[in-house]
């Protein structure tokens, strides 16, 4: 039986690019995936809009896949977005939905979500928990339902010139050019292991997760390519040591096919 | 809640009520109903016949298109079981059969402008065709995933500067060739790609967009072959595409190879002699990928249904 309408682009906030598989039965509980650094919403995430809507475990689950300009836009300015778009999702989210739904799919007033887990892979990783922070700075309810997977985090710093390249054009072979790349982000020097704004997100988080609270700042899992020569796979503040997978690079570690699904298995694992 | 009803309403968002589909629909049902056939016949003439230069009409064919690929869609999801098939009870499939029966349109969409899908849907809401595959949930899934496959393409491509010089079109003083030349040039090709928004031309834009393109091209291939226990289905989606894969193919085709040849005079920097093996394995691959699109194999079901 079909599990989830098709997927659409949400319409009614801001944001550019969010879309979005709606479950047919809804059970309350959602899915966020954040791509990285020059990534795509849905297409930084290879196959995972078609193969885990066939998982038994996502069957009521909405999956939203986040798009913001992970090229030229700083960390905060996106990270900011990005928790106004959680805001806005989590606080209204039967306004939110509705706009969005066929009429016969509409959601019943009032509806919610129980439980909210946030995908991110690389850049993504340190938009998503600069969001998360800030949100608990400001007390938001709803950060008492989130649940961290990260794929490759970049939040112990990044080399971003090559990845750009190889993220905007349709070959990789592009990254052996990196050398006629001369554009210009903040990113580029935000994601330097050494930047302040790396320091503070590991100081405020440690401090936060200081005495057990705040388990939503602590990732549930952590997965790490094989052969990453992008970020620095060292672990990060109170984060679980990390899952790896074979044979996998920066790129690849959270791209599954139908002969390639342990990026799968391992976010199943934390459903 | 009826999840065909759901899809139905979905896809209508989408490709009806969302496009300009919805207004061309009620202009040709206005047309047909009062019998202006001389209008009809000047506003879907054949432009080799007279050229289109008047905005308005170019806007009015424009969403005439836009109509087509709704009804083409229609029956992609008809033949899925996506959604319930034709039936005479609506309104709403008389009014298709209606724009679909009149012979200026039908001109329009088999002669001037072929396009097999819509002369499917019109056969089936005739009852003169039945075939469906038979349903299942990897066959929705599928469906799902063409159908986020062809949003992309509708959202990035359609209407986009690459496409239009694809076809021949002169944009801001650049004609396709000037794409092919950029690629020449990595250096040239490279800033165009990273370079940002509001600095772009209209060139750097269908540099862009040959990338989005080139990816599109790949996934729509891995899509097709992975169909092949549904034929019918398979044939549709190809023929979803088939103005650039069959009526326009050789063009088509010559096009984007002379833009891929270009790569292959890459040579690499910094002393990176793998990048020459790289850049050739992956040409190779995606000329690959054009070669089986361009194929005849995918159009013989949809074919064998209209002969």
């Amino acid at each position: 039986m079909q599990s989830h309408l098709a997927l659409r682009e949400i319409s009614g906030t801001r944001n550019k690019g969010v879309q979005v598989l709606l479950a047919i039965k809804p059970n309350r509980k959602t899915v966020i995936f954040v791509h990285g650094f020059s990534g795509d919403a849905v297409e930084t995430w290879s196959d995972f809009h078609i193969l885990l809507p066939a998982k038994p475990i996502s069957e009521g689950r909405d999956l939203f896949f986040f798009g913001y300009d992970g090229l030229r836009v700083g960390m905060i300015p996106s990270a900011t977005i990005f928790r106004n778009f959680l805001t806005r999702l989590l606080d209204q989210t039967d306004q939110f939905l509705n706009t969005n739904l066929p009429e016969s799919a509409k959601r019943p007033l009032g509806f919610r979500y129980d439980e909210v887990t946030i995908v991110a892979h690389s850049l993504g990783a340190v938009v998503a928990r600069r969001a998360l922070l800030d949100a608990t700075r400001k007390s938001e309810p709803w950060v008492a339902n989130i649940k961290l997977v990260l794929f490759a985090p970049a939040h112990k710093g990044a080399k971003l010139a090559e990845l750009a390249l190889e993220a905007a054009s349709a070959f990789s072979f592009m990254r052996l050019f990196s050398a006629y790349a001369k554009y210009k982000s903040p990113l580029i020097a935000e994601l330097l292991p050494t930047s302040p704004q790396l320091a503070a997100l590991l100081i405020e988080t440690t401090n936060a997760c200081a005495n057990g609270a705040c388990d939503h700042l602590v990732a549930k899992m952590v997965i790490i390519a094989e052969y990453d020569d992008v970020v620095n796979p060292d672990t990060f503040a109170n984060d679980p040591p990390p899952e790896i997978i074979p044979d996998s690079t920066h790129t690849s570690v959270c791209k599954p096919r139908k002969d390639f699904q342990l990026p799968l298995e391992f976010l199943e694992r934390c459903l | 809640m009826s999840i065909e009803q759901a899809n139905f309403e979905d896809l209508m968002e989408v490709y009806f009520t969302r496009t300009g589909a919805e207004k061309a629909a009620k202009r040709l049902i206005k047309l047909i109903y009062s019998e202006k056939d001389g209008d009809l016949r000047r506003l879907l003439r054949d432009h080799n016949e007279e050229a289109i230069v008047l905005t308005t009409e170019m806007n009015f064919r424009a969403s005439v298109d836009e109509l087509l690929i709704w009804f083409s869609v229609l029956e992609i999801a008809t033949v899925a079981g996506f959604i319930a098939p034709p039936t005479h009870q609506f309104e709403f499939w008389k009014s298709i059969q209606t724009i679909l029966s009149n012979n200026r349109v039908e001109r329009y969409y088999k002669k001037y402008y072929p396009t097999r899908l819509p002369e499917m849907l019109l056969r089936r809401i005739n009852g003169e065709l039945e075939e469906v595959e038979a349903f299942n949930e990897e066959l929705s899934r599928t469906m799902i995933q063409f159908l986020a496959l062809d949003r992309r393409f509708m959202s990035k491509l359609n209407d986009s500067t690459l496409i239009l010089l694809l076809d021949d079109f002169v944009i801001k003083g650049y004609d396709f060739s000037d794409v092919v030349k950029r690629i020449r040039d990595p250096e040239k090709f490279i800033k165009s790609l990273t370079l940002a928004p509001p600095k772009r031309d209209a060139l750097d834009d269908a540099i862009i967009e040959l990338n989005v393109f080139l990816v599109f091209l790949k996934d729509l291939q891995r899509l097709l072959s992975g169909m092949s226990d549904y034929p019918l289905f398979q044939s549709e989606v190809w023929n979803h595409y088939g103005y650039w894969f069959e009526t326009i193919h050789e063009d088509f085709q010559s096009q984007i190879n002379s833009a891929l040849d270009q790569f292959l005079h890459w040579t690499p920097v910094d002393g990176k002699e793998d990048a020459v093996n790289s850049i050739q394995r992956e040409i190779a691959s995606a000329r690959g990928v054009l070669t089986d699109l361009v194929s005849t194999k995918y159009a013989t079901v949809v074919r064998r249904h209209l002969r």
